[in-house]
């Protein structure tokens, strides 16, 4: 059986030391913020996210070979 | 208040004058064009640096606080001298003497929802680059109320994002952004000058485009990316059709009817 996976880059604080992008496994009904919560991480209302290159609300359903952005909101300048 | 431009320009900006489709009435908008700059440390001042190398005919430049030592890794404009004075003062004073010509007028203060808009006024784009989001928010209200473009860009670590702002008729920074993350420190995220000098030339570029409407803006579209692995993603951005801040403007920054 084929498992479903995303690929998901993180910015800003949430990206880890390693600077590396991360895959995640997904089941059929798995959206963008299913996802964030299987990442662990901490939602926030102010989170950008992005599916293949085009904004994306919370509630987006999410496919196998998606690729992901999360963008919390940075500020430095 | 400008003019034309004279023989100084046509010698000082003929590498320019030679770019492709980049033409001396783009060199005459630009002279004739004012910035907002709304930050001057590593981010805002190579903004300034390089609209000011560019040929901007003047700039305002806000940013409260004085020089410190731990700001020379990246504010471009700043110099040792002048560590302990006022950084706005400093900004100037490069600028003069790299380019002379650019009229600079300066704000030691905070940008806030009452000066904001007297900031914005007169001025044909705008350069976000405060380190906290209030500031931010607080321009591009400003901003959506008077129709003035805005270049957004921000950077934490080595990721950076940018886009540029056509109010009331592209995403405006709430569209975005709604709230900020309570965690920010503003004066706590790590920073290297040669990534904030990157995404404030990429916001000069940018202010350029928009000002003598010359190649193909941001609009409509993010930059973000990440230059510890040279990975650079565009994100195509929606306008939210119920944002408080633009939602209900038309494209001068008026009330809907």
């Amino acid at each position: 059986m084929n498992t479903a996976k995303i690929t998901v880059k993180l910015f800003g604080p949430l990206r880890g030391r390693e600077n590396a992008d991360q895959t995640l496994a997904i089941s059929e009904n798995d959206t963008i913020q299913s996802a964030v919560a299987r990442l662990a991480i901490e939602p926030h209302p102010s989170y950008l996210y992005s599916v293949n290159g085009k904004h994306a609300r919370a509630d987006t359903r999410l496919c196998d070979g998606d690729m992901l952005i999360i963008l919390p909101p940075i500020s430095g300048g | 208040m400008f003019s034309g431009l004279d023989s100084n320009d046509l010698e000082r900006f003929k590498r320019q004058l030679t770019l492709s489709g980049y033409t001396q009435e783009h060199q005459l908008k630009l002279k004739n064009s004012t910035a907002l700059i709304a930050g001057v440390g590593g981010v805002g001042g190579t903004a300034a640096l390089y609209l000011a190398v560019a040929g901007i005919g003047r700039l305002r430049i806000v940013h409260s606080g004085a020089l410190t030592s731990s700001n020379l890794n990246r504010q471009i404009l700043m110099t040792e001298d002048w560590i302990g004075k006022p950084r706005v003062d400093c900004a100037r004073e490069t600028l003069r003497r790299i380019a002379s010509s650019v009229q600079v007028e300066i704000f030691n203060e905070r940008m806030t929802p009452e000066n904001t808009t007297g900031f914005v006024k007169g001025c044909d784009v705008a350069v976000s680059a405060r380190p906290n989001f209030p500031e931010r928010s607080a321009l591009n209200e400003a901003c959506v109320r008077q129709g003035t473009p805005l270049i957004e860009g921000a950077m934490y670590d080595m990721d950076a994002y940018l886009l540029s702002i056509r109010p009331c008729v592209t995403p405006c920074f709430h569209c975005l952004f709604k709230d900020a993350d309570n965690r920010w420190q503003e004066l706590g995220f790590p920073v290297l000058g040669a990534l904030s000098g990157t995404l404030g030339c990429m916001m000069a570029v940018e202010a350029i485009k928009v000002t003598t409407n010359y190649g193909d803006p941001l609009f409509s579209r993010m930059l973000l990316f990440n230059l510890a692995r040279m990975d650079f993603n565009t994100i195509a951005v929606d306008r939210d059709p119920v944002c408080p801040v633009c939602g209900n403007r038309d494209s001068s920054g008026g009330d809907k009817i």
